[in-house]
């Protein structure tokens, strides 16, 4: 079975794991499996066991530098890798090649980690899953007939199978959450700001955050390590200080304040009986380990899925106005009817969005004013069909994943056991901002009592 | 806000520069405008937002320091 990174870390470091050995592996799961999940848009094995070779010499040499130095990944293809194509899975940038790396892909990348190649996603992180597209969309590695969710979807899947041990998604209503969730693995949207999105292709500049997909929350906090940190040329980046995200992993929740949020999944869109189940479990958990649990009740949800959709598709048709309306038809049927909603906004319907996000901010985190958490459901069902999808699944039913795009606060999602099918659920564990180790540590607990870690999609 | 028609709906696409056929435009209008034109009534708070209320973003000198 894959090792996660913290495993597989702590083998290199006691020269008990080979990173080019750890690289064959996983490139021959990768061989073997990826025909059918359609994980990957672009393979690079030569590069990543080039990589892996150079880790392993420093392994040798003892000048390792860190946990992620031989740890294959994958990014979201809508990372900048220079001299690789990346093509936000569209075909208008099917040819393009990038000069430089994405800020987080070269933190990655000095941090030692091996690129496997670049990940599925959802055209431009908004369209999806589509079968209109060069490549196909990912599937769902616990029953490939089902949706991952998205827009990382080939993260998502490329974790959950054990193709790469970690990798990078972005989020700008739920994308590294959703897969996450559907795909029986953790995600973390870090506080907005937190991480670079510089040559990140671009969605929604104001909600757009950049951050991890691993198979444990350890694993999440050790990859954000090397992701996080001020970026002067990306306007959104925050200087705050880097804590140590990996601090509170194994550490007691006792005496924290958790807010559990029932409105959404038991009013505002009803969840399925065991993805509720997954909010009761996790509360119980979090409550045996010495938490204090209290219901929350914060504003409805559709209130801020509208705020962040509106903002979402103005921003969105202002990236894409140029091309939208001379290529209309080279994007996917689903991203260019999703991106038209774009076109009939006004302005004032934008700022009136921009006015209600500040509302929703202020009621949040009044909301949270004496609480450490909140603890929220991770998604409406377990992983649908893949061809029963939506087009306009976001405006149809509020989400739970958007309030803490909005919002900027951190969120983690973890899973939080199995329901209908085998088919994991997770909860999402969201702190105040910059908060992140706190979070880390419940979702470690909640992962640790319910997640089955040792339980991987058979295949 | 009155609910725009289907004829006006089209119009402002047009205007934005997207060129559709009307079984296209009947299937926006329908399927994606009717829902979307919910949400923009719900961030219009029924009007009942103070008139100085500030958006999230707003500028700020120090973008220039």
């Amino acid at each position: 079975m894959t090792p996660t990174i913290a495993e597989a870390a702590r083998a290199i470091a006691a020269r008990t794991l080979s990173p080019v050995e750890l690289t064959r592996a996983c490139l021959a799961r990768i061989e073997a499996r990826d025909p059918i999940l359609h994980a990957f848009i672009l393979r690079t094995p030569e590069r990543a066991l080039a990589e892996a070779g150079a880790a392993e010499a420093r392994q040798m040499r003892r000048t390792l530098r860190g946990p992620l130095d031989g740890i294959p990944i994958g990014h979201k293809d809508i990372y900048a890798t220079a001299g690789l194509p990346t093509t936000a899975h569209s075909r208008l940038l099917a040819d393009h090649v990038p000069g430089s790396d994405a800020q987080t892909v070269a933190m990655l990348s000095g941090a030692g980690a091996v690129l496997m190649g670049k990940l599925a996603t959802h055209e431009f992180a908004i369209g999806g899953p589509s079968f209109d597209l060069p490549w196909p969309p990912a599937r769902n590695p616990w029953d490939p007939t089902r949706f991952t969710s998205g827009s990382s979807s080939g993260t998502g899947a490329a974790v959950a199978d054990g193709m790469i041990l970690g990798g990078t998604g972005s989020d700008t209503g739920g994308s590294i959450r959703g897969p996450a969730a559907l795909c029986g693995i953790a995600g973390i949207k870090p506080t907005y700001g937190r991480c670079s999105r510089r040559g990140i292709v671009p969605l929604a500049f104001s909600l757009d955050h950049a951050g991890p997909l691993a198979w444990t929350a350890e694993d999440c906090a050790l990859l954000l390590q090397a992701m996080a940190g001020h970026d002067p040329l990306d306007p959104a980046s925050a200087d705050v200080p880097v804590p140590d995200f990996s601090a509170g992993i194994g550490g007691s929740v006792q005496g924290l304040r958790i807010g559990v949020v029932r409105h959404f999944h038991e009013r505002d869109n009803p969840a399925t009986p065991a993805c509720a189940r997954a909010v009761e479990d996790s509360a119980r958990v979090l409550a045996a380990g010495g938490a204090a649990l209290r219901e929350v009740t914060l504003p409805p949800l559709m209130d801020y899925q509208a705020a962040n959709s509106l903002i979402l598709q103005a921003e969105a048709w202002t990236l894409h106005e140029p091309w939208i309306t001379t290529r209309f038809r080279e994007y996917g049927e689903i991203m260019r009817s999703r991106l038209a909603m774009g076109a009939v906004m006004s302005a004032a319907d934008y700022i009136q969005a921009l006015r209600r996000r500040r509302e929703l901010v202020a009621a949040t985190r009044a909301g949270m004013a004496e609480l450490e958490l909140l603890l929220v459901a991770g998604a409406q069902s377990e992983a649908p069909p893949i061809d029963s999808v939506p087009k306009w699944t976001a405006l149809g039913r509020p989400g739970f994943l958007a309030p803490f795009n909005l919002t900027g606060l951190p969120a983690l999602s973890v899973c939080a056991g199995f329901g209908e099918g085998g088919l994991p659920v997770g909860v999402q564990v969201v702190g105040h901002a910059w908060q992140e180790p706190i979070v880390f540590r419940a979702g470690h607990v909640i992962e640790r009592e319910l997640a089955e870690r040792g339980r991987r999609p058979q295949g | 806000m009155a609910s725009l028609s289907q004829s006006d709906f089209a119009a402002l696409l047009r205007r934005a520069g997207l060129d559709l056929s009307e079984t296209e435009i009947d299937e926006l209008y329908k399927g994606g405008f009717q829902p979307f034109e919910a949400m923009i009534e719900n961030v219009r708070a029924g009007g009942s937002r103070p008139r100085a209320s500030e958006p999230a973003h707003v500028f700020s000198v120090n973008d220039l320091a």
